[in-house]
Protein backbone atom coordinates (compact mmCIF):
# COMPACT_ATOMS: atom_id res chain seq x y z
CA UNK A 1 0.00 0.00 0.00
CA UNK A 2 1.29 3.52 -0.97
CA UNK A 3 1.05 5.46 2.06
CA UNK A 4 -0.77 8.95 2.14
CA UNK A 5 2.44 11.77 0.93
CA UNK A 6 2.48 14.66 3.20
CA UNK A 7 1.68 17.91 1.13
CA UNK A 8 4.74 20.43 0.52
CA UNK A 9 3.85 22.72 3.45
CA UNK A 10 3.69 20.12 5.86
CA UNK A 11 7.07 18.51 4.79
CA UNK A 12 8.97 21.30 3.82
CA UNK A 13 7.71 22.80 8.21
CA UNK A 14 9.19 19.69 8.94
CA UNK A 15 12.16 19.22 7.61
CA UNK A 16 13.44 22.44 5.62
CA UNK A 17 15.85 23.26 8.49
CA UNK A 18 17.48 20.20 9.41
CA UNK A 19 17.89 19.60 5.58
CA UNK A 20 19.16 22.91 5.14
CA UNK A 21 21.57 23.02 8.05
CA UNK A 22 22.56 19.91 7.14
CA UNK A 23 23.61 20.28 3.27
CA UNK A 24 25.35 24.22 4.36
CA UNK A 25 27.69 21.77 6.61
CA UNK A 26 28.35 19.45 4.45
CA UNK A 27 28.72 21.55 1.29
CA UNK A 28 30.56 24.72 3.33
CA UNK A 29 28.30 27.71 1.71
CA UNK A 30 25.01 29.24 2.19
CA UNK A 31 24.74 29.26 -1.02
CA UNK A 32 25.31 25.72 -1.97
CA UNK A 33 22.65 25.12 0.95
CA UNK A 34 20.02 27.22 -0.63
CA UNK A 35 20.76 25.73 -3.83
CA UNK A 36 20.65 21.96 -2.62
CA UNK A 37 17.55 22.37 -0.12
CA UNK A 38 15.78 23.41 -3.68
CA UNK A 39 17.33 20.71 -5.64
CA UNK A 40 16.56 18.20 -3.07
CA UNK A 41 12.48 19.15 -2.56
CA UNK A 42 12.39 18.84 -6.55
CA UNK A 43 14.08 15.68 -6.29
CA UNK A 44 12.17 14.27 -3.68
CA UNK A 45 8.74 15.40 -6.08
CA UNK A 46 10.36 14.00 -9.26
CA UNK A 47 11.00 10.65 -7.15
CA UNK A 48 7.51 10.33 -5.19
CA UNK A 49 6.05 7.84 -7.70
CA UNK A 50 8.85 5.39 -6.47
CA UNK A 51 8.29 5.80 -3.25
CA UNK A 52 6.25 2.45 -2.14
CA UNK A 53 6.98 3.00 2.24
CA UNK A 54 9.15 0.21 2.76
CA UNK A 55 11.03 3.10 4.39
CA UNK A 56 10.10 6.28 6.76
CA UNK A 57 9.25 9.64 4.59
CA UNK A 58 11.94 11.18 6.68
CA UNK A 59 15.12 8.51 6.36
CA UNK A 60 13.77 8.24 2.64
CA UNK A 61 14.03 12.28 2.09
CA UNK A 62 17.96 12.26 3.88
CA UNK A 63 18.65 9.44 1.82
CA UNK A 64 17.74 11.65 -1.10
CA UNK A 65 19.20 14.54 0.10
CA UNK A 66 22.39 13.24 1.49
CA UNK A 67 23.32 11.26 -2.00
CA UNK A 68 22.35 14.70 -3.42
CA UNK A 69 25.10 16.62 -1.27
CA UNK A 70 27.42 14.24 -1.93
CA UNK A 71 26.97 14.28 -5.62
CA UNK A 72 27.56 17.92 -5.13
CA UNK A 73 30.71 17.15 -3.31
CA UNK A 74 32.31 14.93 -6.24
CA UNK A 75 31.59 17.35 -8.67
CA UNK A 76 33.52 20.22 -6.99
CA UNK A 77 36.14 17.62 -6.03
CA UNK A 78 36.12 17.51 -9.74
CA UNK A 79 36.40 20.79 -10.72
CA UNK A 80 38.36 21.93 -7.88
CA UNK A 81 40.92 19.05 -9.01
CA UNK A 82 40.59 20.66 -12.58
CA UNK A 83 41.45 24.14 -11.40
CA UNK A 84 44.21 22.69 -9.02
CA UNK A 85 42.41 24.58 -6.10
CA UNK A 86 42.22 22.77 -3.00
CA UNK A 87 38.99 22.75 -0.98
CA UNK A 88 40.14 23.40 2.05
CA UNK A 89 40.45 27.12 0.45
CA UNK A 90 36.68 26.94 -0.70
CA UNK A 91 35.43 26.33 2.82
CA UNK A 92 34.21 28.74 4.59
CA UNK A 93 33.43 29.12 8.42
CA UNK A 94 29.50 29.04 8.53
CA UNK A 95 29.28 31.77 10.64
CA UNK A 96 31.79 34.27 12.45
CA UNK A 97 31.28 35.27 16.14
CA UNK A 98 30.03 39.01 16.97
CA UNK A 99 33.05 41.49 18.06
CA UNK A 100 32.47 40.45 21.77
CA UNK A 101 33.03 36.40 21.28
CA UNK A 102 31.76 34.27 24.03
CA UNK A 103 34.07 31.26 24.90
CA UNK A 104 31.43 28.56 23.39
CA UNK A 105 31.28 31.32 20.11
CA UNK A 106 34.48 30.44 19.80
CA UNK A 107 34.48 26.89 20.20
CA UNK A 108 31.22 26.70 18.08
CA UNK A 109 33.44 28.08 15.31
CA UNK A 110 36.27 26.29 15.87
CA UNK A 111 34.14 22.98 16.20
CA UNK A 112 32.41 24.53 12.59
CA UNK A 113 36.09 24.59 11.09
CA UNK A 114 36.89 21.43 11.86
CA UNK A 115 34.10 19.47 10.67
CA UNK A 116 34.15 21.46 7.92
CA UNK A 117 37.74 19.65 7.36
CA UNK A 118 36.36 16.21 7.75
CA UNK A 119 36.66 13.25 5.41
CA UNK A 120 32.74 12.98 3.53
CA UNK A 121 31.63 10.17 4.89
CA UNK A 122 32.90 11.31 8.42
CA UNK A 123 31.74 14.35 8.40
CA UNK A 124 28.25 13.11 7.12
CA UNK A 125 28.09 10.69 10.03
CA UNK A 126 28.90 13.26 13.00
CA UNK A 127 26.16 15.34 11.19
CA UNK A 128 23.54 12.92 11.67
CA UNK A 129 24.41 11.68 15.07
CA UNK A 130 25.83 14.70 16.99
CA UNK A 131 24.61 17.86 15.17
CA UNK A 132 21.27 16.40 13.81
CA UNK A 133 20.58 13.60 16.50
CA UNK A 134 19.56 10.38 14.01
CA UNK A 135 20.62 7.25 15.66
CA UNK A 136 22.61 4.99 14.39
CA UNK A 137 19.69 2.64 13.01
CA UNK A 138 18.63 5.76 11.04
CA UNK A 139 22.13 6.96 9.46
CA UNK A 140 23.09 3.48 8.47
CA UNK A 141 19.79 3.48 6.05
CA UNK A 142 20.37 7.33 5.10
CA UNK A 143 23.67 6.40 3.90
CA UNK A 144 23.12 2.85 2.93
CA UNK A 145 25.95 1.60 5.48
CA UNK A 146 25.89 -0.38 8.41
CA UNK A 147 25.13 0.71 11.87
CA UNK A 148 28.18 -0.74 13.27
CA UNK A 149 30.60 1.68 10.24
CA UNK A 150 28.22 4.52 11.38
CA UNK A 151 29.52 4.19 15.02
CA UNK A 152 33.00 3.80 13.75
CA UNK A 153 32.62 6.72 11.19
CA UNK A 154 31.44 8.78 14.03
CA UNK A 155 34.02 7.61 16.44
CA UNK A 156 36.59 8.31 14.11
CA UNK A 157 34.95 11.61 13.04
CA UNK A 158 35.04 12.80 16.77
CA UNK A 159 38.45 11.27 17.35
CA UNK A 160 39.79 13.18 14.40
CA UNK A 161 37.92 16.63 15.56
CA UNK A 162 39.66 16.34 18.69
CA UNK A 163 42.93 16.23 17.10
CA UNK A 164 42.34 19.71 15.10
CA UNK A 165 40.64 21.34 18.02
CA UNK A 166 43.91 20.54 19.90
CA UNK A 167 45.91 21.91 17.05
CA UNK A 168 44.23 25.49 17.62
CA UNK A 169 44.31 25.57 20.95
CA UNK B 1 42.24 -3.68 29.70
CA UNK B 2 44.54 -1.58 27.63
CA UNK B 3 44.04 2.08 26.22
CA UNK B 4 43.53 0.64 22.67
CA UNK B 5 40.94 -1.59 23.62
CA UNK B 6 39.14 0.90 25.76
CA UNK B 7 39.27 3.30 23.13
CA UNK B 8 36.58 0.73 21.13
CA UNK B 9 34.50 1.49 23.95
CA UNK B 10 34.71 5.26 23.78
CA UNK B 11 31.83 6.20 20.98
CA UNK B 12 29.59 4.35 23.32
CA UNK B 13 30.72 6.04 26.44
CA UNK B 14 30.27 9.31 25.00
CA UNK B 15 26.40 8.15 23.67
CA UNK B 16 25.92 6.80 26.87
CA UNK B 17 24.46 2.96 25.47
CA UNK B 18 27.31 1.20 27.11
CA UNK B 19 26.48 -1.66 29.05
CA UNK B 20 26.56 -1.57 32.68
CA UNK B 21 29.56 -4.13 32.62
CA UNK B 22 31.13 -2.16 29.92
CA UNK B 23 30.66 0.84 31.44
CA UNK B 24 32.21 -0.75 34.92
CA UNK B 25 34.82 -1.53 32.71
CA UNK B 26 35.66 2.03 30.74
CA UNK B 27 35.13 3.88 34.27
CA UNK B 28 38.02 1.45 36.25
CA UNK B 29 40.24 2.64 33.17
CA UNK B 30 39.65 6.19 33.44
CA UNK B 31 40.33 6.21 37.13
CA UNK B 32 44.06 5.44 36.91
CA UNK B 33 44.71 6.46 33.27
CA UNK B 34 44.39 10.05 32.81
CA UNK B 35 44.77 10.24 28.97
CA UNK B 36 41.94 8.10 28.40
CA UNK B 37 39.87 9.88 30.83
CA UNK B 38 41.15 12.91 29.15
CA UNK B 39 40.10 11.79 25.85
CA UNK B 40 36.73 10.99 26.95
CA UNK B 41 35.98 14.04 28.71
CA UNK B 42 36.99 16.12 25.43
CA UNK B 43 35.09 13.75 23.08
CA UNK B 44 32.06 14.41 25.32
CA UNK B 45 32.71 18.08 25.05
CA UNK B 46 33.07 17.90 21.33
CA UNK B 47 29.33 15.94 21.24
CA UNK B 48 28.14 18.59 23.82
CA UNK B 49 29.50 21.67 21.57
CA UNK B 50 27.75 19.64 18.40
CA UNK B 51 24.46 19.93 19.78
CA UNK B 52 24.62 23.54 20.40
CA UNK B 53 25.82 24.97 17.04
CA UNK B 54 24.06 27.21 15.30
CA UNK B 55 20.43 26.76 13.53
CA UNK B 56 20.14 28.29 9.96
CA UNK B 57 16.74 29.22 8.80
CA UNK B 58 15.86 29.19 5.08
CA UNK B 59 14.78 32.29 4.32
CA UNK B 60 11.10 33.27 3.24
CA UNK B 61 11.98 33.74 -0.33
CA UNK B 62 13.62 30.50 -0.47
CA UNK B 63 10.55 28.58 0.66
CA UNK B 64 8.29 30.86 -2.20
CA UNK B 65 10.96 29.79 -4.85
CA UNK B 66 10.87 25.62 -4.32
CA UNK B 67 7.38 25.87 -3.81
CA UNK B 68 6.61 27.35 -7.00
CA UNK B 69 9.00 24.97 -8.83
CA UNK B 70 7.54 21.68 -7.10
CA UNK B 71 4.18 22.20 -8.05
CA UNK B 72 5.23 22.47 -11.43
CA UNK B 73 6.57 18.95 -11.21
CA UNK B 74 4.53 17.59 -8.42
CA UNK B 75 2.27 14.32 -9.39
CA UNK B 76 -0.69 13.45 -7.21
CA UNK B 77 -0.54 10.07 -5.86
CA UNK B 78 -2.67 7.99 -7.92
CA UNK B 79 -6.27 6.90 -6.61
CA UNK B 80 -6.62 3.65 -5.41
CA UNK B 81 -10.19 2.92 -4.88
CA UNK B 82 -9.68 -0.27 -3.93
CA UNK B 83 -7.93 1.24 -0.54
CA UNK B 84 -8.14 4.81 -0.33
CA UNK B 85 -11.89 5.27 -1.53
CA UNK B 86 -13.37 2.01 0.57
CA UNK B 87 -11.40 2.51 3.55
CA UNK B 88 -12.71 6.11 3.74
CA UNK B 89 -16.41 5.11 3.08
CA UNK B 90 -15.94 2.42 5.51
CA UNK B 91 -15.08 4.89 7.86
CA UNK B 92 -17.98 7.54 7.03
CA UNK B 93 -20.11 4.29 7.19
CA UNK B 94 -19.30 3.32 10.52
CA UNK B 95 -19.72 7.58 11.31
CA UNK B 96 -22.84 6.40 10.20
CA UNK B 97 -24.04 3.79 11.99
CA UNK B 98 -22.38 5.52 15.19
CA UNK B 99 -24.57 8.46 14.78
CA UNK B 100 -27.22 6.35 13.97
CA UNK B 101 -27.38 4.09 17.07
CA UNK B 102 -26.69 7.43 19.32
CA UNK B 103 -29.74 8.83 18.11
CA UNK B 104 -31.79 5.84 19.07
CA UNK B 105 -30.29 5.40 22.30
CA UNK B 106 -30.89 9.12 22.97
CA UNK B 107 -34.34 9.14 21.51
CA UNK B 108 -35.81 5.59 23.52
CA UNK B 109 -33.95 7.14 26.38
CA UNK B 110 -36.14 10.85 26.26
CA UNK B 111 -39.67 11.02 28.24
CA UNK B 112 -42.08 11.79 24.95
CA UNK B 113 -42.77 15.76 24.77
CA UNK B 114 -45.71 16.33 22.74
CA UNK B 115 -44.72 20.42 21.20
CA UNK B 116 -48.12 22.12 21.07
CA UNK B 117 -46.70 22.97 16.92
CA UNK B 118 -48.89 21.01 14.56
CA UNK B 119 -48.35 22.80 11.71
CA UNK B 120 -44.65 23.09 12.00
CA UNK B 121 -44.45 19.53 12.63
CA UNK B 122 -46.87 18.63 9.68
CA UNK B 123 -44.59 20.91 6.81
CA UNK B 124 -41.64 19.46 9.00
CA UNK B 125 -42.55 15.60 8.08
CA UNK B 126 -43.72 16.52 4.72
CA UNK B 127 -40.39 18.33 3.30
CA UNK B 128 -38.56 14.84 5.36
CA UNK B 129 -40.64 12.79 3.56
CA UNK B 130 -40.14 14.62 -0.10
CA UNK B 131 -36.36 14.27 0.52
CA UNK B 132 -36.48 10.52 1.76
CA UNK B 133 -38.51 9.87 -1.50
CA UNK B 134 -36.37 11.46 -3.73
CA UNK B 135 -32.99 9.34 -2.05
CA UNK B 136 -35.30 5.95 -2.15
CA UNK B 137 -35.44 6.96 -5.89
CA UNK B 138 -32.38 7.16 -6.59
CA UNK B 139 -30.71 4.48 -4.27
CA UNK B 140 -33.45 2.48 -6.17
CA UNK B 141 -32.04 3.08 -9.85
CA UNK B 142 -28.81 2.62 -8.86
CA UNK B 143 -29.52 -0.49 -6.54
CA UNK B 144 -30.58 -1.70 -10.24
CA UNK B 145 -27.69 -0.49 -12.00
CA UNK B 146 -24.66 -2.03 -9.57
CA UNK B 147 -27.15 -5.27 -9.58
CA UNK B 148 -26.51 -5.89 -13.18
CA UNK B 149 -23.16 -5.19 -13.62
CA UNK B 150 -21.83 -6.44 -9.72
CA UNK B 151 -20.14 -9.38 -11.77
CA UNK B 152 -17.69 -6.75 -12.77
CA UNK B 153 -16.47 -5.44 -9.94
CA UNK B 154 -13.20 -7.40 -8.05
CA UNK B 155 -14.59 -9.26 -5.29
CA UNK B 156 -12.83 -7.39 -2.80
CA UNK B 157 -13.83 -4.24 -3.42
CA UNK B 158 -16.99 -5.78 -4.09
CA UNK B 159 -17.06 -7.00 -0.56
CA UNK B 160 -16.35 -3.94 0.86
CA UNK B 161 -18.87 -2.36 -1.17
CA UNK B 162 -21.63 -4.45 0.18
CA UNK B 163 -20.10 -4.42 4.19
CA UNK B 164 -20.21 -0.27 3.91
CA UNK B 165 -23.94 -0.54 2.31
CA UNK B 166 -25.13 -2.76 5.41
CA UNK B 167 -23.64 -0.38 7.76
CA UNK B 168 -25.19 2.39 6.33
CA UNK B 169 -28.58 0.58 5.96
CA UNK B 170 -28.21 -0.13 9.74
CA UNK B 171 -27.81 3.47 10.35
CA UNK B 172 -30.77 4.39 7.99
CA UNK B 173 -33.18 1.79 10.06
CA UNK B 174 -31.70 3.03 13.42
CA UNK B 175 -32.74 6.68 12.17
CA UNK B 176 -36.03 5.93 11.02
CA UNK B 177 -36.98 4.25 14.37
CA UNK B 178 -35.88 6.88 16.27
CA UNK B 179 -38.19 9.19 13.66
CA UNK B 180 -41.01 7.08 14.82
CA UNK B 181 -40.53 7.59 18.28
CA UNK B 182 -39.81 11.54 18.20
CA UNK B 183 -41.03 12.74 14.35
CA UNK B 184 -40.05 16.43 15.07
CA UNK B 185 -36.44 15.85 15.88
CA UNK B 186 -34.44 17.45 13.83
CA UNK B 187 -31.24 15.47 14.91
CA UNK B 188 -32.81 12.12 14.14
CA UNK B 189 -34.12 13.67 10.84
CA UNK B 190 -30.59 15.10 9.84
CA UNK B 191 -29.16 11.40 11.04
CA UNK B 192 -31.48 10.01 8.16
CA UNK B 193 -30.89 12.18 5.43
CA UNK B 194 -27.31 12.36 6.12
CA UNK B 195 -27.58 8.42 6.13
CA UNK B 196 -29.67 8.70 2.89
CA UNK B 197 -26.85 10.76 1.03
CA UNK B 198 -23.79 8.65 2.37
CA UNK B 199 -25.85 5.40 0.54
CA UNK B 200 -26.26 7.76 -2.58
CA UNK B 201 -23.17 8.46 -2.74
CA UNK B 202 -21.56 5.12 -2.32
CA UNK B 203 -23.80 4.16 -4.82
CA UNK B 204 -22.99 6.39 -7.35
CA UNK B 205 -18.98 5.71 -7.01
CA UNK B 206 -19.77 1.97 -7.13
CA UNK B 207 -21.38 2.72 -10.82
CA UNK B 208 -18.75 4.93 -11.59
CA UNK B 209 -16.22 2.14 -10.56
CA UNK B 210 -18.11 -0.78 -12.80
CA UNK B 211 -18.00 1.72 -15.82
CA UNK B 212 -14.17 2.45 -15.20
CA UNK B 213 -12.98 -1.63 -15.34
Amino acid sequence: MQPAFPAFDELYAQHSTRLFNLAWRMCGTRADAEDLLQEIFLLVYRKLPDFRGEAAIGTWLYRLAMNRCLDHLKSRHTKANLATSSLDEEVRPISRPGPVASDLDIKRLDLERAIARLPEGARAAFLLHDVEGFQHQEIAEILGISEGTSKSQLHKARLRLREMLMATV
Amino acid sequence: MTCEQINELLGDAVDGTLSASDSAIVRSHTDSCSACRQLLADLIDIRHTASLLERHEPSLDLRRAIKSEVQKIAPQPARRPGLGLWSGLAMAASLAVVLGSAVWLYFAAQPRTNPDAAAQLASATSELQLAEQHYDNAIAALEKLTADRNAKLDPQVAGAIAQSLATIDRAIGDSRAALKTQPDSIVAQTSLLEALRMKVALLQETVSLMNAS
